[in-house]
């Protein structure tokens, strides 16, 4: 910081004016949103140490019971004491299964997708853009033309078709909603790093005897990896609701296994009478998918100021 | 050509020919440029903006943009290396080392995201193998020798905290890190306050003098130029139209557009509401140049020769004084 000298008597004592912590300019939104999904994750992390039922443990006598309602016949082999009765904290869903188990163990793909799914358009699609974007002419061409041909691709054909050959598990839809995050990833990185390389600084560091490897991932990478770290956010409520789609059609995880679109799926039969099954799935996607697009937007805002100050 | 003292020049140009290739068809930059600089000598160039200055310089140490294109022909020769033949790898080791540069403009030649700290410590790391406590270290006594004040803390700040006086001189303790046997300086002035631009220049030459350096000075400005260089070579339109050492060019200019870039500088002494002379018209559209002299359409003396074939660099009365003009001015300035 620039020192303001007040009185020439103090010789060697500057008084520097400190700008706004980069946590107070995030704002309220970003804070309740980093709780939500603390508590999003935190639970999925440890729902097996919870003291949960199975979550394909089916209630016959409880089914699409509403929240609040309580399990009113002990277990076949309950010969000992009597248990505690297990209060349905949502209700059940309509096959008698508890909908708060569901809910938390259905968070572990949600996020699983959603997090993993951008790192993998990340790493591969901010490398290719890097590379389009610094080495220009031929090898740009051709990767974009590769980035356009998978953007034409219709990604619900190709997820049809890798559940279809490959086989329907959570690794290979990871996998493919991560193929097709690339295109989106390598624009974006491609667009900074052309901003970038035109900087002089670049040169500057050519001068200095840089080879290409050390200017793209010191001098570059450092400067375009927050955009495209801001723009990963987007995606991950963007692939979470794309999962929940996914499931909605029963391209996701196969059944017994619980996520969030699958949740939503099994409601819509019951809408009018338990709404509750559908909802509450719903209401959990939403505020994650809401606190993600509040993270990115805030962030994207400090990022924006701190341009302001160059 | 000037070769007043004896032994190699440490960068020797010959026939250096730039061209561009644009939508507009190829320009010519830089054409057939030749000089020589000794060591420990100042050499100024001077010329307008799209004169080809800043081109020449960067060609030197392969700077060039992708469209760029360097004629076979062309020779650059740094102490025995030649320059342009040398691949990017082998070139590195006389990036920074040996050669260093500053740019035009110290806001966007330093990394925003880096600490001014390890933008000096980088080259010290690459090409000493230093160590990194070493390297930061030997950065704080560099960013001392620029006179930066309280060096310790300013290692550890980012280039948007500093002022641009300040940023020009990180990006001269940068360039003087590996203490480079040839700095070349582009337009290191001209995005600086007037009252920062003599700092400066002055902190360059007295780096210079310490280390005995060769030193490239780019500018627009001769009276820049004046004090600090011992050869001026005048350029105009990616040609030289004028070179000899700096007393004698301003002594005695040859060339009339030398002596229209001299009057066109404002005076102190003139008394208020002077009118200030100019030099009319544009500089040449490069990708359309006029016939014979590319001055011509622009110079108070031209003749009916002078837009028919084009004067050759040559002398006459003194053989360190070249100046490409079929008609040249004569005597005192």
């Amino acid at each position: 910081m620039m020192g303001i000298m007040l009185n020439p008597d103090q010789k060697s004592k500057f008084i520097t004016v400190e700008p706004k912590s980069v946590w107070q300019k995030l704002g309220v939104s970003f804070w309740l949103s980093m709780m939500w999904i603390t508590l999003v994750v935190f639970s999925a992390v440890i729902a097996d140490l919870l003291p949960l039922p199975e979550y394909d443990y089916i209630d016959w006598m409880n089914q699409a019971s509403p929240p609040g309602s309580t399990r009113s016949i002990q277990p076949l082999n309950s010969s000992q004491a009597e248990p505690e009765p297990f209060v349905y904290l949502f209700g059940t869903d309509t096959m008698g299964r508890d909908i708060f188990t569901r809910l938390i163990f259905g968070a572990r793909v949600s996020l699983l997708v959603g997090l993993i799914t951008p790192i993998i358009g990340l790493l591969v699609g901010g490398m290719l853009g890097m590379l389009a974007g610094f080495y220009r002419g031929r090898l740009d061409t051709f990767i974009m033309a590769a980035m356009d041909t998978i953007l034409a691709f219709p990604g619900l054909v190709l997820l049809l078709a890798i559940t279809f050959y490959i086989g329907q598990n959570l690794t290979n839809i990871i996998i493919a909603l991560g193929f097709l995050t690339i295109p989106s990833f390598s624009r974006v990185a491609r667009a900074n790093t052309l901003t970038v390389s035109r900087r002089e600084f670049i040169q500057a560091s050519r001068m200095i005897g840089q080879n290409d490897f050390y200017i793209l991932i010191r001098d570059i990478l450092p400067n375009i990896i927050l955009p495209l770290i801001v723009y990963a956010l987007f995606v991950v409520s963007y692939m979470i609701v794309a999962e929940g789609t996914l499931s909605f059609l029963g391209l996701s995880v196969p059944a017994p296994d619980p996520s969030w679109g699958g949740m939503i799926a099994e409601g819509k039969e019951v809408l009018d009478q338990a709404s509750h099954v559908s909802f509450i799935p719903a209401m959990a996607l939403f505020l994650t998918v809401l606190s993600f697009n509040l993270i990115g937007d805030a962030l994207r805002g400090v990022i924006d100021s701190k341009d302001g100050q160059l | 050509m000037i070769r007043r003292p004896a032994g190699l020049p440490l960068l020797s140009i010959q026939d250096l020919e730039i061209t561009i290739a644009t939508d507009h068809g190829i320009i010519r930059v830089v054409n057939h440029i030749s000089f020589d600089l000794h060591r420990g000598r100042t050499l100024g160039i001077v010329g307008e903006s799209g004169s080809g200055k800043s081109i020449l310089s960067k060609s030197i140490l392969k700077l060039l943009p992708k469209n760029a294109q360097v004629s076979c022909k062309s020779r650059i020769f740094f102490d025995g290396l030649e320059l342009n033949k040398m691949s990017s790898k082998t070139l590195n080791n006389v990036r920074g080392r040996r050669i260093a540069m500053i740019f035009q403009d110290p806001m966007s030649s330093l990394n925003p995201v880096m600490t001014i700290g390890n933008q000096i410590a980088e080259s010290l790391i690459y090409h000493f193998r230093m160590k990194k406590n070493r390297a930061q270290n030997r950065s704080v006594g560099l960013l001392k020798s620029v006179g930066i004040a309280n060096p310790e803390q300013r290692v550890r700040q980012y280039p948007h905290q500093l002022s641009g006086g300040l940023c020009q001189r990180v990006a001269i303790a940068i360039a003087l890190a590996c203490e480079p046997e040839l700095l070349i300086a582009d337009e290191p002035t001209t995005a600086l306050d007037v009252t920062v631009q003599a700092d400066i220049l002055d902190l360059l030459t007295q780096r210079q003098a310490e280390k005995n350096m060769s030193m490239i000075l780019i500018t627009h400005d001769l009276g820049v130029a004046a004090g600090r260089a011992d050869d001026i070579i005048v350029m105009y339109a990616g040609r030289i139209v004028e070179q000899a050492p700096a007393g004698q060019l301003f002594s005695t200019m040859r060339m009339p557009y030398t002596q229209a870039l001299m009057n066109s500088i404002p005076r102190l002494e003139n008394p208020p509401h002077t009118k200030q002379n100019f030099i009319k018209g544009q500089s040449p559209d490069l990708t359309n140049l006029p016939g014979g002299c590319s001055f011509a359409p622009r110079c108070s003396r031209v003749r009916k020769r002078c837009t028919r074939k084009e004067p050759p660099l040559s002398f006459d009365t003194r053989q360190d004084h070249l100046f490409a003009c079929w008609y040249p001015v004569c005597g005192a300035n």
